[in-house]
């Protein structure tokens, strides 16, 4: 041993100071690699424990776009009794359609009205919309099940009913109320306008009675909001919404918002944008892309979990800034104390899916969806 | 044969003129808004400004190809992925002036001249 290392000295001429500098300067490049890696390895990241393949756009597919037009109302996805995926939406033609992640076959229904659908919910068992100032209740089939004349709000500003096409659903559900959302038009002396939600965020409503209530976090009354429409879920007992680009998450019911509590102990992840800087979209993107951006809640039985687009690292290539992002998934009590923190190094995906303790991202354009344990 | 000449050096000199009109590069970015592109692409056809613009944009997006159809409008192609290489970081409508400035359309502006050119 003492002489294969005498071997080894002699070979690569350890007596030279150059080599030696040269070995030192080695050891010390290995060591601060190391705590590069270290401090990038701070972050627990997801690991897919499965996946599936699908093929979104079979034979039987016949919209144009899978990323936008179809869930402009409302989206929902179900396990059926066979453990087999469904995807339901409403089409830009107002067809219902359904996706078999079994079968890969699109199925779509008759049209079910030509007028424009103003609100929409769908779940397991009905499906709820709004057209033509009736609200209606309708069975899968079509069927109307219950209907009633709709009491609009009494708003003296241009107002419409508010959309996101990032939401799941415009219209929610809480016990014996549906609930909406709102935009007003504040025009300015200078001739531009502010599109801004409600002073009270939800219109609750039902046959009988109509109203106007909950508020979410102060600083939102203070600061301007370029992406308006929040980020919004319902357990049929509470709504749990946040802006999407503000630290704060609430809890509210019919009679009052019950919580406003911070997402991240740190203040300065969430960015403002200037009301003029909206027009131009040079500013918006890197508004957008360096921020962090609260782009999903799904209300399970016993937690409520917040997905958040983040900003991982932000380099230049060719002199054009470019970003990474990777999705923070965030778990809470249904008293909006956080429970745990994962990572996902892939952030696209176009619907999530939670059952029990499973993650499930479904991504259309690439036909595949990635399973995690959370 | 002088004359030639002379008469010859006057149509180089004056094609070479008309040309020199055509020097501001506009630039259509991967991220622009839609109802931009089609607003402006009507103005330079209804402001007949075809000839003072080298427009520049990846034709295989199909809304910019048939808009500048629609306007009836001279293009250049130049693929998405060189276009800030080229003409530099920035977004929707851009306007590239010879002295190198760089003049990116908000999404409530329409192009104007004096203003923007």
């Amino acid at each position: 041993m003492v002489l294969n290392f005498r071997n080894m000295f002699e070979k690569f001429n350890l007596k030279q100071p150059n080599f030696l500098i040269g070995l030192l300067f080695a050891i010390f490049s290995i060591q601060i690699g190391c705590k590069e890696k270290a401090e990038n390895d701070q972050r627990s990241y997801l690991t897919p424990i499965d996946s599936l393949n699908f093929n979104y756009t079979s034979d039987s597919w016949r919209g144009d776009r899978s990323d936008y037009l179809e869930y402009r109302f409302g989206r929902n996805m179900f396990n059926d009794s066979n453990k087999t995926f469904l995807y339901i939406s409403i089409d830009s033609d107002n067809r219902l359609h359904t996706f078999n992640f079994n079968t890969n076959t699109h199925t779509y229904s008759k049209q079910i009205c030509n007028s424009k659908i103003d609100a929409f919910k769908i779940d397991r068992s009905f499906i709820y919309l709004l057209y033509d100032s009736i609200f209606y209740v309708k069975d899968y089939q079509l069927n109307t099940i219950d209907s009633f004349v709709y009491n609009p709000p009494n708003i003296s500003q241009k107002h419409d009913i508010d959309f996101s096409v990032e939401n799941n659903s415009n219209l929610f559900k809480i016990k014996d109320y549906f609930v909406l959302m709102y935009y007003v038009i504040d025009e300015k002396p200078d001739g531009t306008n502010i599109y801004r939600n409600t002073d009270s965020l939800f219109y609750y409503f039902n046959r009988d009675t109509a109203f106007f209530a909950n508020k979410t976090c102060p600083e939102a009354d203070t600061t301007f909001q370029y992406f308006r429409y929040p980020v919004v879920a319902n357990d049929f007992e509470y709504l749990y919404h946040t802006p999407r680009v503000m630290n704060c998450i609430s809890k509210s019911i019919e009679l009052k918002t019950l919580i406003n509590t911070s997402i991240d102990t740190l203040k300065n992840n969430y960015l403002t944008l200037k009301h003029e800087d909206q027009y131009e979209i040079s500013k918006l993107k890197t508004y957008r892309f360096s921020t962090h951006y609260n782009r999903d809640i799904i209300a399970s039985k016993n937690y409520i979990y917040l997905i958040k687009e983040i900003p991982s690292k932000i380099y230049y290539v060719n002199n054009v800034r470019t970003y990474d992002h990777l999705l923070e998934l965030k778990k809470f009590d249904k008293h909006l104390n956080i429970i745990n923190t994962f990572y996902i190094k892939d952030k696209v995906y176009s619907y999530a899916f939670i059952e029990g303790n499973k993650l499930y991202l479904f991504n259309f354009n690439k036909s595949k969806c990635l399973k995690y344990e959370i | 044969m002088k004359f030639n000449f002379l008469f010859f050096l006057l149509i180089v000199l004056f094609f070479s003129c008309s040309e020199k009109n055509k020097n501001i590069d506009m630039v259509i970015y991967p991220e622009y808004c839609g109802g931009c592109v089609s607003r402006n692409f009507s103005a330079i056809k209804n402001n007949d400004l075809n000839d003072k613009f080298n427009i520049y944009f990846d034709s295989t997006d199909l809304f910019i190809l048939n808009e500048s159809k629609l306007n009836k409008l001279d293009f250049n192609h130049i693929d998405n992925t060189d276009i800030r290489s080229k003409f530099g970081d920035y977004a929707n409508i851009v306007i590239l002036m010879l002295d190198g400035e760089a003049i990116e359309l908000k999404t409530n502006e329409t192009i104007e001249k004096g203003k923007h050119f």
